[in-house]
């Protein structure tokens, strides 16, 4: 019996159940009121802020120690916008975690980050929220800070290619997707284990006006969790995140 | 028709709770009939251990008792749509829709020694909880850690209002919700002024304190969530003064003692998920999973009289988690009893229980097979699976299943497809025994005694081998995980995370009997409501009132009660080592003794009027259908327990699934790509709710089809996406 005549299964998305993404900080339950206190536990998140910037300052240290040792840059001008990007938005990703309960409920998009409100912001200054508009807790939770694909009004087909010699498991996380984007990844790092080589074969392009995203896994990458933002190389925006899980052998 | 387009033929080894929603999902019409689905069962039912039967006088006979929870959102789901498509005509059939076939239990009861050592029922009515289960939900996946402490903490503010009313309410509670709304800087100066309340030696500084507790919990976030805030010192000042009150009350009202106790584990539970930072660690609640349920309580604070309270030892109960069966081992993975403890308080609809208006076939399985018929499902009965045979090892290709091999156990005459069903009172039903009218030479296998569903049972009619290609493209594998090494040995011997998922994911013997009586229960004694009851004497810690179901059987003379009580078989061999001819049958008789031991030794603290003056059962309330004849008349004493029901669930298939601790991880998910052609279905898998019950077998169902059509979504599988 040929192999080739049977149907094969396809790999599943993802191959567990989310544990923590966007269900941590979730409000207590659907409609239930909640407590007025919204606008005072803003001040809450100004405080853990110092921890956030702290820790942002202490991952560019970090970065720029790395980028001295790696020597010069390929493309001086992308490879320094996407990094500045990167640690804009991780600072960001991490304050947002703080504010994220508290915020009003389909505010604009702060640019680079959205759902966030539409207004400056600055690192280490005072934020104000725009208290015009009703408040609920239903914004997005940290660790997810890219609301799920179904929320978003347009719908675009979205082809992964994966190249890998290894089982390999990619979720893609796409805020509002576009055919007309041009979309940049970060190289992947590995979560828990800065020692695992970074994945970067990672590129996005339109294939008959479908997003496809090519991602190639080096033979010899340690198995593990990789994740990295999907950055609108354009409009320098960050629209969502890649994640690749890749296994041993079978 | 080209490759691409041609169906998918699916094979679904095993007709249980799991396999059947498999087939449920593969069959929607959105498919467009896709996939061509057959059912190979065992014997002669569907259900697997929810199957049940019709026996003498129509009466229901289970495998144990079988509660529904009212979190069970999928499988509550899976009813709804089930009945809906079914559409019976209520004018003939009296259980026409899901609202017949379920109905609430909101009493529960808990067993519990008071402090002169005599057994006291702790009952519990817990209030409706708004909705019904499997209506669409506001949110898809509304459970949070988040939300579940700040719904622990207000609980602990209405238990400790509760305890100061029974108390007698010496000192005025504060007013409660005082503090919502403090800003946080005023809620940490109000944790400061409460721990300085004299260590919180009045019940008004405790209430004040626990109020500031839920303030806390809504306000100090994300600190009050990390354990080194002052929430945490809350915690731990709040649980002194409760384990203070408790050791007061030790020899005091039976009550209040309660009260303090669920309190204190409630606040051992805030205690431990702040320390363990479960709110923010990605595992969820899975990271606690290699702590037994009861280490991780006492770990962050739980007194040992709380830990030893009918409360926990009912949760034990629930999930038969005793290690081989051994009541001196109770053993619990704790994130999978947190999940379940959370899911199961806090996020109930309807009411905490549910029972059903008939035997668990007749309502769940009986529906089930009519509306997959309808959709085209074929049902192969008496096909007990023999082997999965693997594709040759080859290098850079999965492997998959080849071949299934089977020994068809009976034929059907006319090669027609067996008709399973019969009807009582209106109601399709599966009966107790075969049809063997059906079977071709079925008189002399009913002389002979065929028992088709019994392990030892390896006569046969004839062998089947099925061939991928020919016979079937893709496989879900829904036998039950003790049964895997008989079945599976060469997946077994390929995949190393298979053999540690059979050696760490064990399963237990469990033992039930029913007994029908022509007294009610208040004749009996149990002067409280109908109830549910758990956490009583081995060998049997649990007993349903199951009266409810008297309309639907068919006695000759009145039977005034029914009662159902269940328990695990200790002793009983591995699910590996029953292969022998006569286990099954020891064990029967082993539960028999065990059975008649408790009616006439501790029945007594339930039914003190079913007992004669010396304590002792009176066996002539049991009502055998044939008591009007001389052999019923020649039953006398203990030996009419004879014409009542008792079970050995010991077989491979039948025995429960345990989540014991650091054996959660070792679990195959659905979703698992180890054989390319292969899914897992069943309680047994790794299904998000990881433990042995209904709904755990249904989210397996719903992952298994998704593994093969991409659908349902996975996020819309209620409580999948959980902490």
């Amino acid at each position: 019996m040929s192999s080739s005549a049977r149907l094969k299964r396809e790999p599943p998305r993802r191959s567990g159940p989310i544990r923590n993404m966007g269900m941590a900080f979730r409000p207590a339950g659907a409609g239930e009121a909640e407590p007025p206190v919204i606008d005072r536990a803003v001040a809450t998140a100004y405080r853990v802020i110092d921890e956030y910037m702290q820790r942002g300052q202490k991952a560019a240290d970090r970065y720029s120690h790395s980028a001295e040792v790696r020597g010069p840059m390929k493309n001086d001008t992308q490879d320094m916008a996407t990094m500045a990007m990167q640690y804009w938005m991780s600072l960001a990703q991490m304050w947002f975690g703080a504010m994220a309960p508290f915020l009003p409920k389909g505010a604009p998009g702060m640019p680079g980050i959205p759902g966030m409100p539409n207004m400056p912001f600055v690192p280490g200054m005072p934020f104000t929220p725009d208290t015009g508009g009703s408040w609920d807790m239903g914004g997005p939770e940290p660790g997810v800070s890219w609301p799920s694909p179904r929320t978003t009004s347009e719908r675009i087909a979205l082809a992964v290619e994966v190249s890998s010699a290894q089982p390999a498991e990619v979720t893609v996380i796409l805020h509002d997707p576009s055919a007309t984007q041009r979309l940049v990844a970060q190289s992947l790092r590995a979560i828990g284990d800065e020692g695992k080589p970074p994945l970067s074969a990672i590129r996005f392009d339109q294939v008959s006006g479908h997003l496809r995203v090519r991602v190639a896994v080096p033979p010899d990458q340690p198995e593990g969790v990789y994740t990295g933002a999907i950055i609108d190389e354009e409009k320098r925006e960050a629209r969502g995140t890649l994640q690749v899980v890749i296994r041993r052998h079978l | 028709m080209s490759r691409r387009e041609r169906l998918s033929r699916v094979a679904i080894l095993g007709g249980g709770c799991a396999g059947l929603t498999a087939a449920f999902e593969l069959s929607r019409p959105e498919h467009n009939g896709r996939y061509e689905i057959t059912v190979y069962q065992m014997g002669f039912r569907l259900g697997g251990k929810g199957a049940s039967g019709r026996g003498v006088a129509d009466r229901i006979e289970e495998h144990g008792l079988h509660l529904w929870l009212g979190f069970y959102e999928n499988a509550f789901r899976l009813m709804q749509e089930c009945y809906a498509e079914l559409g019976r005509d209520r004018g003939k059939c009296p259980i026409s829709t899901w609202q017949d076939a379920f109905q609430p239990a909101p009493v529960v009861a808990v067993m519990d020694r008071a402090p002169g050592g005599a057994w006291e029922p702790w009952i519990a009515h817990f209030p409706s909880g708004s909705g019904m289960p499997g209506d669409p939900l506001a949110e898809r996946n509304p459970f949070s850690v988040r939300g579940y402490m700040q719904r622990a903490a207000a609980l602990v503010v209405e238990l400790l209002r509760s305890a100061q009313a029974g108390a007698g309410g010496g000192e005025a509670a504060p007013a409660p919700g005082r503090w919502a709304g403090m800003d946080p800087e005023g809620i940490v100066g109000a944790v400061d002024a409460v721990l300085r309340y004299g260590q919180l030696a009045t019940a008004a500084a405790l209430f004040e304190a626990t109020d500031v507790l839920r303030a806390a919990m809504e306000a100090l976030f994300p600190h009050a969530y990390r354990g080194d805030g002052v929430a945490l010192r809350l915690i731990d000042a709040i649980a002194a003064a409760a384990r203070r009150q408790l050791d007061a009350l030790v020899g005091g009202d039976g009550e209040l003692r309660r009260i303090w106790q669920v309190i204190d584990l409630i606040l051992a539970i805030l205690r431990g998920s702040m320390i363990s930072g479960l709110a923010f660690d990605p595992r969820g609640f899975d990271a606690i999973n290699d702590y037994d349920w009861r280490e991780w309580l006492r770990l962050h604070g739980a007194s040992e009289p709380s830990l030893d309270s009918g409360f926990v030892r009912g949760i034990y109960d629930l999930v038969f988690a005793f290690e081989d069966g051994d009541v001196r081992r109770p053993a619990l993975a704790a994130g999978v009893a947190l999940r379940g403890a959370m899911r199961m308080f806090f996020t109930y609809r309807g009411a905490l229980f549910w029972t059903m208006s008939a035997g668990m076939g007749d309502i769940v399985f009986a529906p089930l097979y009519e509306v997959l018929k309808r959709r085209g499902v074929r049902f192969e009965f008496f096909h007990r699976l023999r082997n999965v045979k693997l594709s040759p090892e080859a290098v850079g290709e999965a492997p998959y299943v080849e071949a299934l091999e089977f020994d068809v156990q009976a034929a059907i005459k006319g090669d027609r497809e067996y008709s399973p069903l019969v009807e009582v009172h209106g109601v399709p039903c599966w009966p107790a025994k075969p049809d063997f009218k059906q079977l071709v030479n079925g008189r002399a296998m009913e002389r002979a005694g065929w028992a088709f569903e019994s392990p030892s049972e390896r006569r046969k009619a004839g062998e089947r081998t099925l061939r991928v290609v020919d016979d079937f493209d893709l496989v879900v594998l829904g036998v039950g995980v003790g049964a895997l090494p008989h079945v599976c040995p060469e997946l077994l011997a390929r995949e190393p995370r298979w053999r540690a998922m059979v050696q760490h994911v064990k399963t237990v013997a469990t033992q039930a009997f029913q007994v029908w009586m022509r007294e009610d229960m208040r004749e009996l004694g149990w002067e409280r409501p109908s109830v549910n009851l758990s956490g009583y004497v081995e060998p049997f810690d649990t007993w349903a009132d199951m009266g409810h179901l008297i309309p639907r059987e068919s006695w000759s003379k009145p039977v005034k009660s029914i009662a159902y009580f269940c328990s695990v078989l200790p002793g009983a061999a591995p699910a590996d080592e029953v292969t022998g001819e006569d286990l099954p049958q020891a064990q029967r008789a082993r539960v028999r003794e065990s059975a008649v031991r408790f009616l006439d030794r501790d029945v007594g603290a339930l039914w003190p009027r079913a007992v004669d003056r010396a304590g002792r059962f009176r066996w002539e309330v049991l009502a055998a259908e044939d008591d009007g004849t001389a052999a019923g008349r020649k039953r006398r004493g203990e030996k009419r327990f004879d014409t009542q029901f008792w079970t050995a669930n010991v077989s491979p298939s039948d025995r429960y699934t345990l989540s014991l601790p650091g054996s959660v991880k070792f679990r195959i998910s659905p979703l698992d790509m180890s054989f390319d052609n292969l899914t897992v279905a069943g309680d047994w898998t790794q299904s998000g709710l990881d433990s042995g019950c209904v709904e755990s077998a249904v989210m397996s169902g719903l992952l298994a089809a998704h593994a093969l059509s991409r659908s349902p979504a996975l996020e819309d599988i209620i409580g999948y996406d959980h902490p």
